[in-house]
């Protein structure tokens, strides 16, 4: 069997198009590293943006306590996100260079996922929507944005609970799966 | 690490070791769009991976390493979604299959590791290439008598193949 084996080293089977094998890698890595921070730096630049755009107002309007504490609701959520990310990629650098290790890597990031995703409504939601419902205290008809907020909470909950039970937790599962059978199979 | 000497030392890699990368493609994907696929995807992470590479790894093992946990996880997404590699006609490939005809008994051999599941096809490839079960254990981080466990049992079941096969003639 390894005769057979190695008789494929003198003739490979494929030649490569090296050329375009190098576009496809800048193509793709770039893309790849580009999905992989987004989330954070959307959520870090939303919520960053928000704070500042109320606490900017609150300044300019002297006595808008209101705003105020809208803005000290939100203003901590960007540092979380970023403490958060930092943690992540720390943590990412702690596993062997195995195929084991790879695993487990993998499953770390999709459970981080998780937490992030099951976290997030109340870490960053929760805390958006409470400092906004506070700004909107002296609009006309505020019950009616904040209903809409309300609406917003739970629809963005439902569209969550669908991604982790669909998507995120029968890949976690796969993972452990193969990590048994790498173990024990 | 700049991007000049990264990509001197992948093209180094592609060079000596792309007999390696071919064996691994050819083990977890089986038509041609596939292997391209798959081989972009190894060829990626391989580029990747140039910056975590320690020198007191053999290259070869560190690249099989990478190739193989690669390979597995693109199995599970292609598993999952098995139309989202589909390759329109206008696609260029980065490989080209060459005109050799092939061995019918490496081809068999391919057939059978195919059968196997995702892990004992890495362990068999890297059985074939000659790597010893501490080496084995190293690349998938487990250890050397669960090595030589799961190595008996894809030896017995090769071995019953190959037999199966003589005893119809083929």
């Amino acid at each position: 069997m390894k005769r057979i084996w190695d008789s494929q080293n003198e003739e490979p089977l494929y030649a490569i198009n090296e050329a375009t094998l190098q576009r496809r890698i800048q193509e793709k890595g770039s893309s790849i590293s580009y999905w992989l921070s987004l989330n954070e730096w959307v959520l870090i630049g939303v919520t960053l943006l928000a704070g500042v755009v109320l606490l900017v107002d609150a300044i300019l309007e002297g006595s808008a306590w209101h705003q105020i504490a809208s803005a000290i609701i939100v203003l901590p959520i960007p540092v979380y996100v970023y403490l958060m990310r930092q943690g992540r990629r720390q943590r990412e650098l702690q596993f062997d260079d195995t195929m084991l290790g790879d695993l487990d890597k993998a499953v770390a990031q999709l459970e981080f996922r998780i937490r992030q995703l099951k976290g997030f409504m109340w870490w960053y939601w929760l805390p958006f929507g409470i400092g906004f419902a506070i700004s909107l205290f002296y609009v006309n008809q505020w019950y009616l944005l904040v209903g809409l907020m309300i609406l917003t909470f739970a629809g963005s909950r439902w569209e969550i609970q669908r991604e982790l039970n669909k998507r995120l937790r029968p890949q976690r599962e796969e993972l452990l799966a193969l990590r048994r059978l790498l173990l024990n199979g | 690490m700049d991007e000049k000497r990264q990509q001197q030392i992948f093209n180094r890699w592609l060079a000596e070791h792309k007999g390696l990368l071919f064996k691994v493609v050819r083990a977890y994907a089986f038509n041609l769009a596939d292997q391209d696929d798959l081989f972009q995807e190894i060829s990626l992470q391989l580029w990747k991976s140039i910056p975590g590479f320690r020198q007191d790894a053999a290259e070869s093992t560190w690249i099989y390493r990478v190739a193989l946990n690669t390979a597995i996880g693109w199995l599970r997404r292609e598993k999952r979604q098995p139309e989202a590699s589909q390759p329109l006609d206008t696609v260029e490939y980065t490989l080209r299959a060459t005109e050799i005809r092939q061995d019918e008994r490496l081809s068999w051999l391919y057939e059978a590791i195919s059968q196997l599941n995702e892990i004992d096809r890495s362990l068999t490839l890297l059985l074939l290439d000659g790597y010893s079960y501490r080496e084995m254990a190293a690349i998938l981080g487990i250890s050397e008598s669960n090595v030589g466990v799961k190595i008996n049992r894809i030896k017995k079941r090769l071995v019953q193949q190959s037999k199966e096969l003589t005893e119809h003639g083929v």
